[in-house]
């Protein structure tokens, strides 16, 4: 069975993001992708998405804050996040206020990575809401 | 009265008493005798014990002559004691530095009326005779008219005083030639003794005796040392290892270190002084300091090895994944398909580029785990679900090789803390190398169980097995043991050695069976309540 989501992709490199999307998009989701947090955050208050897959480290506004932003807007606190971190561990960033993220990967994944966690996630999302 | 006169009865009387005094006499008589018979036994008594004293005793008028002179004497001299009186001591074969002291000695007794001594050494065939002489001269009516003389061999006494005075210089010599520094202190902390050992540390022996402590190593040292040599007073031993001393050597400032000890010395139970003890240990503290210069800098090049690891393996995950995306895109894309051969081709390439990933993550988590910088990241697991998703994830592995691959996964498990990814990584790792090292239509088997607080997984193969002299070897790293097989996607020998880390901080075990030719079981157990 394919599952079909709206995804919202941020990385601040230009292949990788072009590359992941192209593969999700094979892959039959819709993908929006974009380079900065800010350009993330205007596309996420213009429409829903079911997940925001989001680089931690980036120039400008980094992934912590992006992810805390994504949060406050409306319908943010169901929105799943994903985040995607290359030098530091996931649990460092657990640390340092990584609460806003529903999971995370480390840097590079493939987009079959990308789906088993986003499938994971999406689907106790789901069963939660449907609780 | 004339006895004609007297009448019968007086004579009687008269003749009575006549006779009471002659009884008186001849009583009187008798004592007298006794008395000289006793004066005779004392003077046997007298000369026997002059003559068996240990001592030569002599009389000797004023030219040193000798009136009298006791056995022993007369022994020493080889004469009878009648034969001496009469004869000096040349006449009497006194050797002749011993002849001058002894007239000169009796010549001041006459003259002065004291008490003289004289002392002399002669050598004789058997040895050296040493001869103490005193001279107490006898004085009638203000005169003197003979002199005692006494003299005693102390040539024993010498002899040990001789000894007394060999095992002094031994003793000195020891302390001067120890390549330690003694030194004694006094209650007031002035060196009353110091060693030359400790006269090079000082700079001058010779000018540190009479001097305090403190103005011999400088007066900056009081603050330093005024606390130790208090408690060292108090009875309380002092040991300070390597002390940095600054010595002038040759007008020549160099740096020394000094192992001290300072001995508290007791006398009836109180401490009267310090026994200074230094060792110079120069040479051992620089060979401590290059030592340990030489182990920071193997430390900061394992350091430096750890980070460049890092760095390197981190810097190549990123473009090596940007490739293998590229290759998947074209793969993938159906806009516009690939012929065949290029189809063939990019999947060569993009299994090729998995490889090196795979080569590039283990380098990675090698390097973190190695500087301790990996962490783990626990949480509950529910195992039986989570070595089902496992399984079902390497089958394919086994059946792209024609194997079969069974998973028997008991229900019930219990949950389990553990960091799912890396616990993932070593399943994946033991089920890869089950499928490298076993034939075409081979099994591989993966169970799992809880054993007591402990959860065992096990990965069995019918592969060829391993001989027991490898077993241990298997897991360290850069060891892949000759199979005579290729090396396959982690080829740099690293991934076992991972395992046994990543199963190790968390608190586990991992281990093997395995026979050439019998397959192998590669098992781990962590524990359920995690790390």
């Amino acid at each position: 069975m394919t599952m079909s989501w709206r995804l919202l992709l941020v990385d601040d490199d230009a292949l990788v993001l072009e590359i992941t999307a192209a593969l999700l998009a094979l892959s039959g989701h819709e993908v929006v992708a974009v380079g900065s947090g800010s350009e993330a955050l205007a596309r996420a208050s213009e429409r829903a998405f079911d997940a925001v897959v989001l680089d931690v480290q980036m120039p400008g506004m980094n992934g912590l804050e992006v992810a805390r932003k994504l949060r406050e807007l409306p319908g943010g606190a169901e929105l799943v996040v994903l985040g995607l971190s290359g030098r530091r561990h996931p649990s460092a960033i657990g640390e340092a206020g990584g609460s806003d993220f529903d999971g995370f990967l480390l840097k590079p994944c493939n987009e079959e990575h990308l789906d088993a966690a986003l499938g994971k996630l999406l689907a106790g999302r789901k069963a939660a809401g449907d609780a | 009265m004339d006895p004609r006169d007297m009448t019968k009865e007086q004579l009687v009387a008269e003749l009575a008493q006549a006779r009471r005094t002659i009884e008186g006499l001849e009583s009187a008589q008798a004592a007298l005798r006794a008395a000289l018979e006793r004066a005779e036994a004392g003077k046997e008594l007298l000369w026997g014990v002059l003559d068996n004293s240990p001592d030569v005793i002599a009389r000797f008028d004023k030219d040193a002559r000798h009136l009298y002179m006791n056995a022993t004497g007369a022994a020493i001299c080889g004469f009878s004691p009648e034969a001496v009186v009469g004869k000096s001591t040349q006449e009497l074969g006194f050797p002749p530095e011993a002849c001058g002291p002894i007239e000169a000695a009796n010549a001041r007794a006459f003259a002065t009326g004291e008490p003289q001594s004289a002392y002399f050494a002669f050598e004789f065939p058997g040895g050296v005779s040493h001869m103490e002489v005193r001279w107490s001269p006898e004085i009638v009516d203000g005169q003197v008219v003979s002199a005692i003389i006494v003299a005693r061999d102390v040539s024993a006494q010498k002899g040990l005083e001789g000894e007394l005075a060999r095992q002094q210089r031994l003793m000195r010599r020891i302390i001067d030639f120890a390549p330690a520094g003694i030194g004694y202190l006094n209650r007031d902390l002035i060196f009353e003794w110091v060693n030359p050992a400790l006269g090079r540390f000082v700079s001058d022996a010779e000018q540190a005796i009479g001097r305090s402590v403190y103005e011999v190593f400088g007066p900056e040292t009081e603050a330093q040392l005024g606390a130790i040599f208090q408690s060292v007073l108090e009875g309380e031993p002092y040991y300070g290892l390597a002390f940095p001393f600054k010595l002038s050597v040759e007008g020549q400032e160099q740096l020394t270190h000094w192992d001290f000890t300072f001995q508290p010395i007791r006398e009836d139970g109180e401490v009267v002084g310090i026994l200074a003890l230094s060792q110079e240990v120069s040479a051992r503290v620089e060979k401590e300091h290059l030592q340990l210069e030489r182990i920071s800098a193997l430390e900061k090049a394992d350091a430096l090895k750890d980070e460049f690891l890092s760095v390197v393996s981190h810097e190549l995950r990123t473009p090596v994944h940007i490739v293998m995306g590229l290759l998947r895109l074209l793969l993938k894309d159906g806009a516009e398909p690939l012929n065949t051969r290029q189809r063939s081709l990019v999947g060569k390439a993009e299994r090729k580029t998995a490889d090196l990933a795979g080569i590039v993550n283990a380098v990675l988590d090698f390097s973190q785990l190695s500087s301790g910088a990996l962490k783990l990241v626990p949480e509950q697991v529910e195992v039986g679900a989570y070595l089902r998703e496992l399984a079902s994830s390497l089958a394919d592995l086994a059946s792209a090789k024609g194997q079969t691959f069974t998973a028997a996964i008991p229900d019930g498990l219990p949950a389990a803390w553990f960091d799912p990814l890396r616990i993932g990584q070593v399943v994946t790792n033991l089920v890869g190398n089950a499928v490298k090292f076993t034939p075409e239509g081979g099994t591989i088997r993966l169970t799992a169980q809880a054993q007591g607080a402990r959860l065992r997984v096990e990965v069995r193969d019918s592969g060829i097995g391993i001989e027991a002299a490898q077993h241990e070897r298997v897991f360290q790293r850069f060891v892949q043991v000759d199979m005579g097989l290729t090396r396959g996607a982690d080829g740099v020998g690293l991934g076992l050695a991972i395992a046994k880390q990543l199963i190790e901080v968390h608190g586990g075990t991992i281990g093997l069976e395995s026979a050439p030719g019998e397959g192998s079981t590669f098992w781990f157990e962590v524990p359920l309540g995690g790390p």
